[in-house]
């Protein structure tokens, strides 16, 4: 039998360009006894065009096939193949809607094992629990029973690697307010004392001609804390209406360090999928494009925190401005003349 | 009337005492117009600033109306500032941000006086010294030299204080808009019988106010007529 694809592209070629097989690529053989869920790609359920699926306990030298490989090897229903040096039966074609999911050909466990001389052997096993509540123990439990033999990966482990670019994000968001409170309780600072020396005159002048401390630190703490809420309204409009943006970009540049730190899956090495493994992977995949998609709402609450850190900053700012007021004296007014 | 006796204040420079007002005696009477010249360095700021309750002397006493202010608690300092003193300074000193009127008024605020006598006082003021009415609502720096003087002398006469200090008030006038300042002044101190002491250079005005003081070297004298 043929695989779909003619060479591997990127082998080595010969003459006026002509690319020269050097070996054949595998054909995706999978024994399952649950047909039905392993002729699932991406996602997608695949489904039978011509046919029928074999049961789950079929022992027989039969074969389900899917519509690529058929394609390319001119099968159709009933027609038999050689493999293991038996002939085998066609029973059925399916389509998953995917390439790389109508390349492959699905035969009875029982029998691939018979035919492997792996009997007893398996690449992967999917067990279904009846709660979510059971996820940990059941995972335990198989852990124990597989030992070294083999991994156990629950969804709930999927789910925590899918939600970590969030984590990420919510990480970065802690450090970024830190530092941006801070920053701006700096900025606030530096800038009430480059306020209070250009204007020492001015609250000299004050001073001379009667206003007390209160009076000038009064005016300089309304002063303080108008610019501050300000550029509260002003850093709320603009973190409104960037919030969700940049939550995306981020999320999406953490997905995709994400990503490419797990490495790639499947490629020309790898045809052998186990069906397990990549329904964990299907599911993961569509619950980080979930994340992907998420959509940032600044609630009541976070204003209202953001409004009582700008209220500190600028109390901070106007105490200090307050501090170096007191000691301007007004005879300073007249040794400036 | 505004009296002197042992007038003293010393600083210290390094580790050195430098005596800027030295052992200073005088007097001036309610509504007269007093100059006082003296060379740079002479003590004339210093003691200025000891008149208008801006500094504290080492030694001696300052009566205003028979109040001691060399012995006031800061409280009563601002106080004695805001009711009996006004300030005419060389550079004029109007807040930037506030309007001619406003700048009049605020010395009435500090006064604790209501919102509407504070507006009639200023405008009565500004409308005395010569400030046109759209002038008033114009912030100091689309005023010039003169009208701003102008505006800083009303805003010292705004509480009606017994005293008033100019520092150098025509220093950064021309001589013309310099005489007509002079001359309001002159003419205000009889009006509202304020005192006004005026530190100069200009031989020219001292000659024509009521007496003359000269400063040298913290020690004051009176010159002759």
């Amino acid at each position: 039998m043929q695989p779909p694809s003619g060479g591997m592209p990127g082998g080595p070629s010969a003459g006026d360009g002509q690319i020269t097989r050097t070996f054949t690529p595998p054909i995706t053989l999978i024994g399952t006894n649950n047909p039905e869920k392993s002729m699932s790609s991406d996602g997608e359920s695949g489904k039978i065009t011509s046919g029928e699926l074999f049961a789950n306990d079929s022992n027989a030298l039969v074969a389900v096939v899917g519509q690529s490989l058929a394609e390319k090897n001119n099968l159709s229903v009933d027609d038999t193949f050689t493999a293991y040096d038996q002939k085998i039966k066609v029973v059925g074609i399916y389509d998953t809607g995917t390439d790389f999911g109508n390349n492959q050909a699905l035969m009875p466990l029982s029998t691939v094992q018979r035919l492997s001389d792996q009997e007893g052997d398996i690449t992967s096993i999917v067990l279904t629990i009846n709660s979510a509540d059971n996820l940990a123990s059941v995972s335990e439990s198989a852990s124990t029973i597989v030992g070294e033999n083999g991994d156990v990966t629950d969804s709930a482990s999927q789910v925590a690697s899918a939600i970590a670019p969030l984590e990420n994000i919510q990480t970065i968001s802690l450090y970024s307010l830190v530092g941006a409170t801070v920053a701006g309780a700096i900025i606030i600072l530096l800038t009430m004392v480059m306020i209070v020396r250009e204007r020492r005159r001015e609250i000299g002048v004050i001073k001379a001609i009667g206003g007390s401390n209160i009076v000038v630190m009064g005016q300089f703490v309304v002063e303080a804390v108008t610019l501050t809420l300000l550029g509260t309204l002003a850093g709320i409009v603009v973190g409104i209406a960037a919030a969700s943006p940049i939550t995306s970009t981020l999320v999406s540049s953490s997905s995709s360090a994400e990503t490419s730190q797990a490495g790639p899956t499947g490629g020309p090495g790898n045809m052998m999928r186990d069906g397990p493994s990549e329904r964990f992977g299907q599911a993961n995949r569509a619950l980080t494009q979930s994340i992907s998609n998420i959509q940032t709402n600044v609630g009541w609450e976070i204003l209202l925190w953001g409004m009582g850190m700008t209220l500190v900053i600028a109390t901070a700012g106007s105490a200090l401005a307050s501090i170096l007021i007191s000691k301007v004296r007004p005879a300073e007014v007249m040794r400036a003349e | 009337m505004l009296q002197v006796s042992h007038l003293t204040r010393t600083f210290t420079s390094g580790t050195e005492e430098v005596q800027a007002v030295n052992d200073m005696d005088f007097s001036v009477e309610r509504g007269e117009f007093v100059s006082i010249i003296g060379k740079s360095g002479s003590g004339k700021s210093t003691l200025l600033s000891m008149l208008g309750a801006l500094d504290k002397p080492t030694g001696g006493t300052i009566k205003v109306d028979g109040e001691d202010i060399a012995s006031m608690s800061d409280a009563k300092l601002i106080r004695y500032r805001c009711h009996k003193i006004g300030f005419v300074f060389q550079s004029y000193n109007l807040i930037p941000n506030l309007t001619a009127i406003e700048n009049v008024m605020l010395p009435m605020e500090f006064a604790g006086r209501d919102k509407e006598a504070r507006e009639k006082r200023a405008t009565e003021l500004l409308e005395q010294v010569g400030i046109e009415p759209d002038q008033m609502e114009r912030k100091p720096g689309k005023l010039s030299g003169g009208q701003q003087q102008r505006v800083s002398i009303a805003r010292a006469l705004a509480n009606k204080p017994s005293v008033i200090l100019a520092d150098e008030p025509t220093g950064n006038l021309d001589e013309q808009t310099g005489k007509m300042v002079f001359d309001l002044l002159h003419t205000l101190a009889k009006q509202e019988k304020t005192t006004i002491i005026v530190v100069t250079h200009d031989l020219d005005i001292a000659g024509k106010t009521d007496r003359t003081f000269r400063l040298n070297d913290g020690k004051i004298r009176e010159v002759k007529k």
